[in-house]
């Protein structure tokens, strides 16, 4: 297998072959290459295993400012000697024959005195020994000279004399040294190959990416972040409840926001003076306030069932209707004024469903909004029967919420008589409310012509949803946090699994 | 409707049970009730009570608004089948009605309850039946209200009758007289519940037969006579109001109470005046409630095969009793069950009676074809077509702050309150407005935003409300909103571009003048001559406005406006 190196990495590896275990500032020395590109060298060269590198550290000495000076002005003493060589000087006058600080020439005379080569008479400076004195410390001089130049003395008398007088200090060096055990005839085999970092459409159009090498790239490093497109969850929670809604054969149906208490309320005979229609229950408008009624019969008809039950064999509420209530404008409450809609129009068998969007006065927590969700439907069937409902509500708990078990009870509606309440079974949670249902009662059916049962049903999805995703706060349902709806694990369908 | 506090020993008690049920078996058994357990337990307490709130879910039944009548229904299932008592012998109390209070307050109704043992646990209970049938059934006292005082040194006849605002008496819990305008100026009571009277001259009052003031209905009580006290042990229960049935229920809810807690019932006359009533009344009424049903008809409307035998036993268990015809059955109901308005009432009864876990539910087959509305396809269509552009969905809130869809956009506010809707009695001025766009709903997301690193690419496909001309509508709206350094004109154009290529849309720009938008970098656009919506640079002060530090660039369609596409806008008015 031949080698391939890139050519720099190569002339480096030559180097190290030839010259055997070098220290590596001595290679960066003798070489043309930057000390940069030679340590690069050296890294790859020892990742791949083709260089040993080998690190220790000595102790070492270098100069001290105080150093520095001496080695480039001289020492005191040797300039005092050089001063009284010919003849004896004055102590007055000696700092500046010398061209020494006072300090300085105290400390030489000191020196010289211990080494006893003066002698001090009236001040008078007199050298005794001058044949001594002129070798007197010049190895401390020529010591620091050549520390100047970067050479350390091995001498350690000198050495300890010059860390006394604090002209060198003591400093870790590390060196670095590499070797290689490849033969100079390996080496020679190896081929000097350009190492690109991409491969480039004129590479592939010109054949010369079979003479490059690529760049090995860390396969490990962690990537860029790419921001997917996502569906919001809970939209698409809500896409996926409505497929299975269809996969019962409801057909989906819509309203405006903005409702009549008219089909919100009277048409599903709620009494005018229901405490579900008081203004601290509903959130009005205030600009217009009111709507105004269509120009149609079942409008007459829902008064009279009201006022005394009309046709539909009931005593009615017993009152005056006023159609200026009902004409009266508020943020939809209830997904059910969708259905009354719906039954303006309706022909059996029909099974219908709509998601709304429903608002009403509340304190906002996290268990508690003014801008929720809604999900009900109704089924009409000539022969459709109680007991049926209880068969749908069931099939909704197994279907929809993936329940196995689910209870009844009773509920209260004003638009629906049987009322139910359905749980259904969580395995963690035991029994969760799920939904409520009932029979339309007939003062609602019949004022639009319905002589049939229409069952009305009602599911509470958004508590499926923040069980699925874990979200204990229903704030989190219209979520404001991007990084949420960016990194929120996609899930294939309405499962709440493990 | 209203929640309850009861105690549980109590109410076990009153269902004639020897042991004391867990919450989860309480449950078990108000769900007959169609009633829940609402709480945590709390105690026992020193009276050996442990406290225990029950959501009862009916508008129309007060009757069951009480542990009394909760025990009361259950016992039909249990040991007491059947009408409950009714007797009441007459009392020898009349009261008389004069006609001024025709316009005011016309109905009242009485009962004397005797040989009662009042200790404090059981005047919290009437007091709490009290407040919750006149607050919620009696729509804050205003339909009817309840008065209950201690009878000692009350003498017949009374009379119910109006007096002028000067008139004076000494209100519960003040030590002197005074008016009745300055009671509804002073006294808590009189402050509350003063607008069901002030379009009134005169004002009702309740005064015995020797000339003591009982109370003025519906506000307070008198401070010197009637007080009901531990020691008391006979007491007149009455209640007025504008409606006669409810004036009636909301008697019985007390006065049935009290005879489940062992008192004698006795009956009051009211004398009412010839000018606006048929006849005199008995109260408490023992006249029954008569609904006359088909069992075949049941039976079909159920799905079940109940024999009449079967009806009979279930409907008694629900306190009602009833008579065999044959083909049809006479159902006799209490009187207070002026929640029956037709024999569907009856049904739910029966449904009840049988719980409902217990009847097999059955699979209609009713074939039908599932689909997801037009304009719901033509929506995930688009949205399809944005997430493929990398773009995130967003799903906002549609009520907003008013400041989000003015003063931020630099925009008056009186210009938007007459495009966008406004809520008349908002929880906060958070959500005190509907939006008529999307943009601004996404500038605010934005700008919660800030420090997640940019690019952000988002939009929502949604609703909104805009009022045009004098029609409200609901409409499907488009925006896009792409926020960052190289977010440009460019950007968004080319995201409209392709949206409308996949679209099959071909479409123009020209220049417009929305001051949400860069001079220079907006346009309006337009299809088939028709402007459809707008695209361009959000204005540098409306940035700063929202905090947000990058350049940002946008789109918003009406969806409705797209030929071709199944989108509708939703009159309020009409229905289509």
């Amino acid at each position: 297998m031949t080698l391939q190196l890139r050519p720099d990495h190569l002339a480096v590896l030559k180097a190290i072959g030839s010259s055997g275990p070098i220290l590596v500032t001595e290679l960066v020395k003798s070489s043309d290459l930057n000390r940069g590109t030679i340590e690069a060298a050296i890294g790859t060269l020892v990742q791949d295993c083709h260089v040993n590198r080998e690190v220790n550290t000595e102790i070492t000495y270098q100069l001290t400012e105080r150093g520095k000076e001496a080695a480039t002005d001289g020492l005191a003493e040797r300039k005092i000697i050089a001063s009284i060589r010919d003849e004896a000087v004055h102590m007055k006058d000696l700092a500046d024959q010398a061209g020494l600080s006072k300090g300085d020439m105290t400390a030489g005379i000191g020196i010289l005195r211990k080494a006893g080569l003066i002698s001090i008479n009236k001040g008078q400076v007199i050298l005794d020994k001058p044949e001594k004195a002129d070798e007197f410390s010049k190895d401390i001089e020529n010591a620091l000279k050549a520390l100047l130049q970067g050479t350390v003395p091995e001498d350690t008398d000198l050495i300890e004399q010059m860390k006394n007088r604090n002209f060198i200090e003591e400093v870790e060096k590390t060196n670095v040294t590499v070797s290689t055990k490849l033969t100079k005839a390996k080496i020679k085999k190896i081929k000097a190959v350009e190492e690109v970092t991409r491969l480039t459409p004129k590479m592939l159009a010109d054949g010369s990416w079979k003479d490059v090498s690529f760049k090995p790239y860390s396969v490990k490093t962690k990537p860029r972040v790419l921001h997917a497109g996502r569906y919001q969850p809970y939209r698409q929670f809500i896409e996926h409840l409505k497929r299975k809604l269809i996969g019962l054969g409801f057909q989906e149906m819509k309203g405006p926001l903005i409702e009549q208490e008219f089909w919100n309320f009277d048409a599903l005979y709620a009494p005018q003076d229901h405490s579900a229609r008081e203004d601290n229950d509903i959130l009005l408008l205030k600009e217009p306030t009111h709507g105004q009624l269509l120009d149609e019969d079942y409008i007459t008809n829902v008064a009279a069932a009201h006022e005394d039950g009309w046709t539909t064999g009931s005593i009615g509420h017993q009152y005056k209707w006023d159609p200026r209530k009902a004409a009266r404008l508020l943020l939809r409450p209830q997904g059910t004024a969708i259905s009354a809609r719906t039954l303006a129009d309706l022909e059996p068998p029909a099974k219908y469903f709509s998601v709304a969007r429903c608002f009403r006065p509340d304190q906002i927590d996290a268990t508690h909004a003014i801008e929720f969700n809604q999900t009900e439907g109704i089924i009409c069937d000539p022969d459709i029967t109680f007991r049926d409902l209880l068969g749908m509500l069931k099939t909704f708990a197994v279907e929809v919420a993936g329940a196995e078990e689910v209870r009844f009870r009773p509920d209260y509606y004003p638009f629906t008589a049987p009322s139910v309440e359905l749980s259904a079974r969580h395995p963690v949670l035991g029994f969760v409310e799920f939904g409520g249902a009932g029979i339309f009662r007939p003062e609602v059916t019949k004022p639009f012509g319905i002589d049939y049962p229409v069952l009305a049903w009602g599911l509470g999805v958004g508590r499926l949803f923040m069980t699925k995703y874990e979200i204990s706060d229903i704030r989190e349902l219209y979520s404001q946090n991007l990084n949420w709806l960016r990194s929120e694990k996609a899930s294939a369908g309405m499962e709440v699994n493990s | 409707m209203p929640t309850i506090d009861i105690s549980i020993e109590d109410i076990c008690r009153l269902m004639g049970l020897d042991e004391t049920l867990s919450p989860e078996e309480l449950d078990q058994k108000v769900a007959f009730a169609i009633a829940e357990v609402d709480s945590e337990p709390e105690g026992p307490d020193e009276n050996g009570h442990t406290k225990i709130a029950i959501d009862v879910k009916t508008s129309n039944r007060p009757d069951l608004w009480s542990a009394e009548g909760i025990a009361r229904l259950v016992r039909g299932q249990l040991d007491q089948p059947g009408l409950p008592p009714l007797d009441a012998e007459p009392s020898g109390y009349e009261i008389e009605v004069d006609p001024s209070l025709e316009e005011v307050r016309p109905y009242i109704a009485a009962a004397v309850v005797r040989g009662l043992d009042f200790d404090d646990f059981l005047i919290k209970q009437m007091i709490q039946i009290q407040d919750k049938v006149d607050f919620s059934f009696g729509r804050r006292r205003k339909r009817s209200s309840i008065g209950i005082y201690n009878i000692n040194m009350i003498e017949s006849p009374i009379s119910y009758t109006s007096v002028d605002r000067d008139f004076k008496f000494v209100p519960l819990q003040f030590d002197q007289e005074i008016t009745v305008d300055e009671i509804f100026e002073q006294h808590p009571k009189g402050i509350e519940y003063a607008h069901i009277l002030e379009d009134y001259d005169k004002v009702p009052m309740l005064i015995d037969g020797n000339d003591r003031v009982l109370s003025m209905p519906p506000i307070i009580n008198s401070n010197d006579v009637g007080r009901v006290t531990v020691e008391s042990t006979d007491v007149l229960v009455e209640t007025t109001g504008t409606n006669r049935d409810a004036v009636l229920v909301a008697l019985s809810c007390v006065v049935q109470a009290l005879r489940d807690r062992g008192g004698q019932v006795q009956s009051v006359e009211i004398k009412y005046p010839e000018e606006y009533a048929a006849e005199n009344e008995i109260t408490p009424e023992q006249k029954l409630v008569e609904t006359e049903i088909k069992p075949a008809e049941i039976n079909t409307y159920l799905g079940t095969d109940l024999s009449n035998e079967e009806i009979i036993e279930l409907l008694r268990k629900r306190r009602n009793d009833a008579v065999d015809q044959g083909d049809t059955i006479l159902v006799k109901s209490p009187p207070w069950r002026k929640d029956i308005l037709h024999w569907v009432d009856i049904s739910e009864d029966i449904a009840m009676a049988m719980d409902y876990n217990r009847i097999e539910p059955t699979q209609a087959n009713v074939v039908t074809a599932g689909k997801v509305d037009v304009s719901t396809e033509d929506e995930n269509l688009i949205r399809e077509i944005l997430i493929g552009m990398q773009l995130i969905e967003v799903m906002d809130y549609t009520l907003t702050d008013p400041e989000i869809l003015s003063t931020k956009l630099n925009r008056e506010f009186d210009a938007v309150g007459r495009v966008a809707v406004e809520i008349a009695n908002p929880v906060t001025a958070t959500f005190s407005m509907v939006r008529n766009e999307i943009l601004p709903i996404l500038l605010s997301f934005e700008s919660k935003n800030t420090h997640v690193d940019y690019p952000h690419r988002v939009f929502e496909v949604g609703e909104i409300v805009s009022k045009e001309d004098d029609r409200i509508l609901t409409k499907t709206h488009v925006a896009v909103l792409l926020s960052g350094a190289n977010e440009t004109f460019e950007t968004i154009s080319s995201v409209l571009n392709t949206l409308m290529r996949l679209l099959d849309l071909d479409y123009e720009l020209e220049v417009n003048d929305l001051e949400l938008l860069l001079e220079g970098r907006r346009a309006d656009i337009i299809v088939q001559g028709v402007p459809v919506g707008h695209i361009g640079e959000i204005h540098p002060s409306i940035i700063t406005n929202f905090g947000i530090e990058v350049p940002m660039s946008a789109l918003e369609i009406d969806l409705t406006r797209l030929p071709g596409y199944r989108f509708q806008a939703y009159d309020t008015n009409l229905n289509s």
